[in-house]
């Protein structure tokens, strides 16, 4: 473990001394004023690799000025994360690039590199380039070294403990850190805690190279769950939007302008008997002898209209319509079947009580009392309230008198109790 | 079962009088209700289970709905196509004792206060809720909501105020966007209304405060909302139900009331709809008229244009209303009523009768009485 920590900071250091060199990058607006900070090393805290590659971070001059770690450490936390959702694709393709060099999963590589070369290979070449001008061959070959023995570590460690480790890495940093005397002592918990919350970030740079891969997988795959949703959301708008412009086409085609009476029989129509598959046989075979329908049928077909003084509805021939013989067809008690008829939803279970005829239980058996009372009166015998209700007082207490006598006799606290109970029972003392 | 058929006239409304057990009024329309006159009957039921007519009245318009008086057991009011509405009294032939005409448009609902007793409600599709005293020549409030021009139902008409942003290219020739259809005294509270409207709001009015409107939401997602009652029995529940085949009840203190004020202008309606506490599925077209069961807070009375009657159970438990266990649409409808074979467009419960005997009026130029199935389920 010791000798794991001596790994960790060895690799920390080194990386320190990596970071200042990368991060030194000529076009950075922050060079000026970071030139006040006492020690390059405060910019690995403060400008992680992750701000070289998004590019909206390096423009945030907020960020370059006199800062301290309490107020990025708000910035790092208050950060709106949706605007890195939001980012262009080249960007994400940026971030993803990043992690060519960390060799760690090869596969993985290869799987995102052909990922990337589909979309967009201008991005990646040109963040190779900035990369290599970022990273002397050297510095890069020296780092893959101890990256490679690392993340074999790193493999062979469970992955629940690895946090851990890293977090005492970090804070065997710090301390080493603190003791060179670059940080005001203020600084120290807000630091510490940066450091922490920048570590489960993944960002830590130097110590944590393996840790932005399992944190970008996620992010990608986040990003790409994303990606996915958004299109299902456009694609279902688009739906939405091509049915509202095709039902007020439809709209404007079958109903005309004017609300006469025949366009709006010819609506209740539609509606009535349009989409019949939705409904039950029974409602259908009704609708279908609907003189209400046959009268809107006759009102769309302009067989039906209204009179001239608009009180009347008249045939053709200038008839009122309740004195033509046909068309009022219901017959008073003119129904068949049960007239109860039970819901025909559902499933077509057997009943369990088929076998009980209607009638054959009494409505009084329905309530509780009703039962309780078609029980006692079944046995046969009057319930009594002593059936439920023990009397000490009765035969019982004997058995457990004479046991107690048995036992206690002759025992000064039990005497008392004994000569009540036999008092009790009739006997005397 | 017991049937009544009104020959010439279609069925519109129908009441069992809350004084006798045997007593019945029919509102009826001739041609549907598309024009022609209308007839209010006064039906009794026969110790022989036979149906007479004890007298009837011609109206110059369709009747659409109809009330009988808490106060006296002859009046009865209802609601006529051409915006008027009428008092009738049994012992009085021919024509009604009273007719007041301050509706614009159609009166649809006529409903009594069955706590004040006094005053009777009338919602008509010009807009607006009247609230009468029967010896009172002319409306004692009128209730008229804003209109809510962003749901399906509403859509934005040619010359009405509409929102600054074009909702939808769809164009359209409905102009139902003020109708009310029903409003409803509360049976808990004197002064308590609720009113279904065709722009989908179900809204709660107190007569007493200074601006009545108390509650409003969407209650049938943008479709027109048809109907709605009070639960006799729980308070604060009610069912509406409409176009989208569902009948909803709601707890009305589950629904966070939005009131406009000075600080927060904002519409004092939900844009979207309040989760209901039970949701009964089963009509295949829109619910016409529903009615909570006097003698059973759970027993629902539904009718429907898919021309069948449906009693359903609100087995919702207060106490655990989102361990929905029972909310399985099949277990809550415990009977179907399939007699009618046009369109039923109104129902009752009998108050005095059998629990569970019921009345329902359709198209079909019939009325039947019937008894709702598993009523002890």
């Amino acid at each position: 473990m010791l000798q794991a920590l001596d790994a960790d900071s060895a690799s920390g250091s080194f990386s320190q001394a990596h970071a200042r060199s990368a991060f030194q990058v000529p076009e950075r607006p922050s060079v000026n004023s970071m030139k006040a900070m006492p020690d390059q090393k405060h910019r690995l805290l403060f400008f992680p690799p992750k701000r070289n590659i998004n590019t909206q971070h390096i423009m945030d001059t907020a960020s370059c000025g006199p800062s301290n770690a309490l107020q990025n450490l708000s910035k790092h936390t208050q950060r709106d994360r949706s605007l890195q959702n939001d980012i262009s694709l080249g960007a994400r393709q940026a971030l993803f690039a990043s992690n060519k060099f960390n060799q760690v999963d090869r596969n993985l590589q290869n799987d995102f590199a052909a990922f990337n070369q589909g979309q967009n290979s201008f991005q990646q070449a040109h963040y190779e380039q900035l990369y290599n001008q970022q990273f002397p061959a050297n510095v890069e070959q020296q780092r893959r070294a101890e990256d490679s023995q690392w993340a074999q570590s790193f493999q062979d460690l469970n992955l629940t403990s690895q946090p851990q480790n890293l977090s005492v890495a970090s804070n065997q940093w710090q301390s080493q850190f603190m003791q060179q005397g670059n940080v005001q002592q203020p600084q120290i918990r807000p630091l510490n805690a940066f450091a922490t919350n920048f570590m489960r970030s993944g960002m830590t740079g130097n110590m944590a190279m393996t840790v932005p891969q399992p944190t970008h997988q996620l992010e990608h795959q986040q990003l790409h769950k994303q990606e996915a949703e958004q299109d299902l959301f456009n694609q279902e708008f688009a739906n939405v939007e091509r049915e509202l412009q095709q039902e007020a086409r439809q709209v404007d085609v079958t109903v005309p302008e004017d609300h006469s009476l025949a366009a709006t029989a010819e609506q209740v129509l539609a509606v009535m008997t349009g989409e019949a598959t939705s409904r039950s046989a029974e409602t259908n075979s009704k609708f279908q002898n609907s003189n209400f329908l046959k009268l809107m049928q006759s009102i769309a077909a302009k067989e039906v209209a209204l009179n001239d003084s608009q009180d009347k509805l008249v045939t053709r021939d200038g008839t009122d319509i309740r004195e033509v013989p046909e068309m009022p067809a219901v017959m008073a008690g003119g129904f068949s079947g049960n007239p109860l008829t039970r819901e025909a939803r559902g499933s077509h279970l057997p009943d369990p009580l088929a076998h009980i005829p209607d009638g054959a239980l009494s409505p009084t058996y329905n309530s509780p009392l009703g039962s309780a009372m078609f029980v006692q009166k079944s046995m046969g015998k009057k319930i009594q309230m002593q059936d439920w209700v023990e009397d000490y007082g009765m035969d019982s207490e004997d058995e457990l008198s004479s046991q107690w006598k048995a036992n206690f006799d002759g025992e000064d606290m039990f005497m008392l109790r004994n000569r009540e109970n036999e008092a009790y029972m009739g006997y005397d003392g | 079962m017991l049937s009544f058929r009104t020959t010439g006239y279609n069925g519109y409304g129908v009441k069992y009088s809350p004084f006798y057990d045997n007593k019945l009024a029919v509102a009826t329309a001739a041609n549907y209700g598309l024009v022609g006159n209308g007839r209010l009957y006064i039906l009794s039921i026969n110790n022989d289970g036979s149906i007479s007519s004890d007298t009837h009245y011609d109206t110059q318009d369709g009747l659409f709905d109809i009330a009988w008086s808490e106060t006296h057991e002859n009046q009865c009011v209802a609601a006529s196509g051409d915006g008027s509405i009428k008092l009738f009294d049994v012992q009085v032939g021919q024509f009604p004792v009273m007719n007041w005409h301050e509706h614009q448009r159609e009166v649809f609902s006529v409903n009594w206060n069955m706590v004040d007793k006094t005053n009777f409600v009338s919602a008509s599709w010009d807009g607006s809720i009247k609230i009468w005293l029967p010896n009172r020549q002319q409306s004692l409030l009128t209730l008229s909501p804003e209109v809510d021009y962003t749901t399906m139902a509403s859509p934005v008409a040619a010359t009405a105020k509409g929102p600054a942003v074009p909702l939808s290219n769809k164009t359209t020739t409905n102009t139902t966007q003020t109708c009310i259809y029903q409003a409803v005294f509360s049976p808990h509270s004197p002064s308590v209304v609720v009113s279904a409207h065709a722009n989908s709001h179900v809204m709660i009015w107190d007569l007493r405060a200074p601006h009545p409107l108390q509650l409003d939401y969407v209650a049938h997602g943008g479709l027109e909302t048809l109907t709605i009652d009070w639960n006799k029995y729980r308070s604060a529940v009610i069912a509406s139900s409409g176009v989208d085949k569902s009948v909803k009840v709601w707890d009305t203190r589950m629904i966070e009331s939005v009131q406009p004020s000075a600080s927060a202008p904002m519409p004092s309606f939900h844009n979207a709809s309040p989760a209901p506490l039970n949701q009964f599925m089963g009509h295949e077209f829109a619910v016409r008229r529903i009615s909570w069961s006097p003698h059973d807070g759970a027993s629902l009375l539904s009718c429907s244009y898919d021309m069948s009657c449906r009693v359903w159970q609100d087995h919702m438990d207060d106490k655990a209303r989102f361990l929905g266990a029972r909310r399985m649409g099949p277990l809550q409808c415990t009977g179907v009523f399939g007699n009618h074979r046009e369109f039923v467009i109104g129902c009752d419960w009998s108050m005095w009768g059998e629990p569970g005997w019921c009345v329902s009026t359709g198209w079909d130029e019939m009325v039947y009485v019937w008894d709702t199935p598993n009523k002890q389920a």
